[in-house]
Parts: structure tokens; C-alpha cells; sequence
């Protein structure tokens, strides 16, 4: 008996809205590092970019439910990218914990960005462990938003055209900060866009993200994606 | 001989360094995205061994001490 009844074009429904409402959680994490990193000018420590990688890979699982169809490997591949992005954040806490220790970088409401990391990778791995409960979704026999255009898959591009161009961004301003090798532990502070520069700028990747959005919705065709 | 095996260590690390490129994690996981929208079927394999690349960086930054016994 299923835990949650309901029927399989519903809970598929569902479900890609908890995957889409999951990839806004992880863009606003990007975003107010991008933030933080090109308006106030602050630029990522190497393990800050590792736990990065590990957002990305968070990522990874509900982009590839939206697109390919609802399967418990991208959940499982999500759960991996927690344990690997959290091993960056347990790093640097651990590298910051003896008592009166500053801390790296700024804080927000109390914790220290690393320490959200953390709390993030936490969420990610036990809602991917959650939704692999719910079995209903998994056994729909989903091709992903791919095959069906609408408002639903104009929303999922939306977040993944955004999501990846703040993955080119944050590939790119590697190469000032760390050239082609290893980055500095301690980089130093750049001149940012400013704090108002920098939410422009944020606004400015959501309007071209919509606008990527809305001509893959209306150009490319009703197709299953062959995995 | 502890000094000289210390300088080796450190020496094979430079070159562990010099070697290991931050940017190449980045490259990679944009190939994984456009895999994903391609749909190519080695895109979850190629997301794993990012995230085994993602380690492999993390702990050629762990140049300094954590400040307890362990």
C-alpha cells in the first residue's frame, strides 16, 4: 500500500514541483554567494568552492528528475553530492571550532556561511531520502517535462537555464581568482558591483534565464528524452 | 632524515598541486549539464566521478591544521 495515496499522473505532478521548489532552495543559495562574491566582493576560499561543486552535484538529481523522469539513482546521486559537499563544510568548521576562533568570512543570522553549507547538504540528503519513500512517483514510468510542453516545463527550464549560468559564472571567475592551478587559501578582496550592483546583477541573470525559458518552451518539440 | 622525508612529501604534494586544476571541476559539472539536457546515457556515471574529482580537490586543500587531536 502506498504511503501517500494517489494516482500516478498526480503524484508525478507533485513531485516535479517538490524537484523544482528544491532547485529555487539551491539557486538562492548560489545566488547570495554570487552575491556575495561579485557585489560585495568577497571572493570563495578553495573549500567554499568545493562546497560549491557539492550545491552543483545537489543540484544534479532533481535537474535530471525534471528532464529525464522521476528515478531513485538521481535521488541517490543527489544523496552522494550531500555527503561530498558536506565534507567540505565539516572541514572547514572543524578548522574554525576551538573556541574564540573569528570564524572565516561573514555570518548570517548567526551561523557562518560554511555552517549553512552544512545545513543545506543536511536537508538535501534527508528530503532526497523522503521523497525515495514515495514510491508511487518512482513507479509512474516518468519521461520527464521534456515531452510535455506547458507551463510546468517552462518553470523547470526556467531553473535550470538559471542554474546554469550560475555554474558559468562561478567556472569562470575561477580563472582570475585561481588561474589554472590551485586557489590561494585566504584570496583577497575584489571591487564588487556594489551590494544594490549585486542584486541587479542577480535580477539580470533571472530575466535571461526566463527569456532562455520561454523559447526552448516554445521551440522545441513534444520529444521523450531516450535514457 | 625526518627534515628529507618531510621535503619529499612536501615536494610530491607541489606537484600534486601544480597538477590538480580547481577550474576542472567546474568544466566538468557543465558537461554534465549539457549531458543531462542531450541526454546522454554516461551522464550519471561522469556526475559521479565529479563529485569523486570534488574529494580528490578537497583533500589537496587540506593544508593546515585542525587546531584538535584529530
Amino acid at each position: 500500500m502506498s504511503m501517500f495515496p494517489m494516482s500516478s499522473e498526480r503524484a508525478v505532478f507533485w513531485s516535479r514541483i517538490i524537484n523544482v521548489v528544491a532547485l529555487l532552495g539551491l539557486l538562492g543559495v548560489l545566488a547570495g554567494s554570487l552575491h556575495l562574491q561579485l557585489g560585495i566582493g568577497e571572493q570563495p576560499c578553495p573549500l567554499c568552492l568545493v562546497q560549491r561543486s557539492g550545491m552543483i552535484g545537489l543540484a544534479v538529481g532533481p535537474t535530471m528528475n525534471l528532464l529525464w523522469g522521476i528515478r531513485a539513482r538521481h535521488y541517490a546521486i543527489s544523496i552522494l553530492a550531500a555527503f561530498a559537499g558536506g565534507a567540505g563544510s565539516v572541514r572547514q568548521i572543524l578548522l574554525h571550532i576551538q573556541p574564540d576562533d573569528p570564524g572565516y568570512g561573514p555570518e548570517f543570522w548567526g551561523l557562518h556561511l560554511y555552517t549553512w553549507a552544512l545545513v543545506t547538504f543536511a536537508l538535501g540528503a534527508a528530503g532526497c531520502a523522503l521523497l525515495l519513500m514515495w514510491q508511487t512517483p518512482l513507479d509512474a514510468g516518468d519521461t520527464g517535462v521534456m515531452g510535455q510542453r506547458g507551463w510546468l516545463r517552462a518553470l523547470s527550464f526556467f531553473v535550470i537555464a538559471w542554474l546554469a549560468i550560475d555554474l558559468l559564472i562561478i567556472g569562470f571567475t575561477v580563472i582570475p581568482e585561481c588561474g589554472l592551478g590551485m586557489c590561494p587559501d585566504d584570496p583577497p578582496n575584489i571591487t564588487g558591483l556594489g551590494d544594490i550592483g549585486g542584486w541587479i546583477g542577480i535580477l539580470v541573470v533571472a530575466v535571461i534565464s526566463a527569456v532562455i525559458a520561454w523559447l526552448l518552451n516554445r521551440r522545441l518539440p513534444e520529444r521523450s528524452v531516450r535514457y | 632524515m625526518v627534515d628529507d622525508a618531510s621535503e619529499m612529501l612536501d615536494s610530491r604534494q607541489s606537484r600534486a598541486y601544480r597538477g590538480a586544476v580547481m577550474l576542472s571541476m567546474f568544466v566538468l559539472w557543465i558537461v554534465v549539464f549539457i549531458g543531462i539536457f542531450r541526454g546522454w546515457r554516461w551522464t550519471p556515471i561522469l556526475a559521479l566521478a565529479t563529485l569523486g574529482w570534488t574529494l580528490v580537490l578537497l583533500r589537496f586543500h587540506m593544508t593546515s591544521d585542525i587546531p584538535l587531536s584529530f
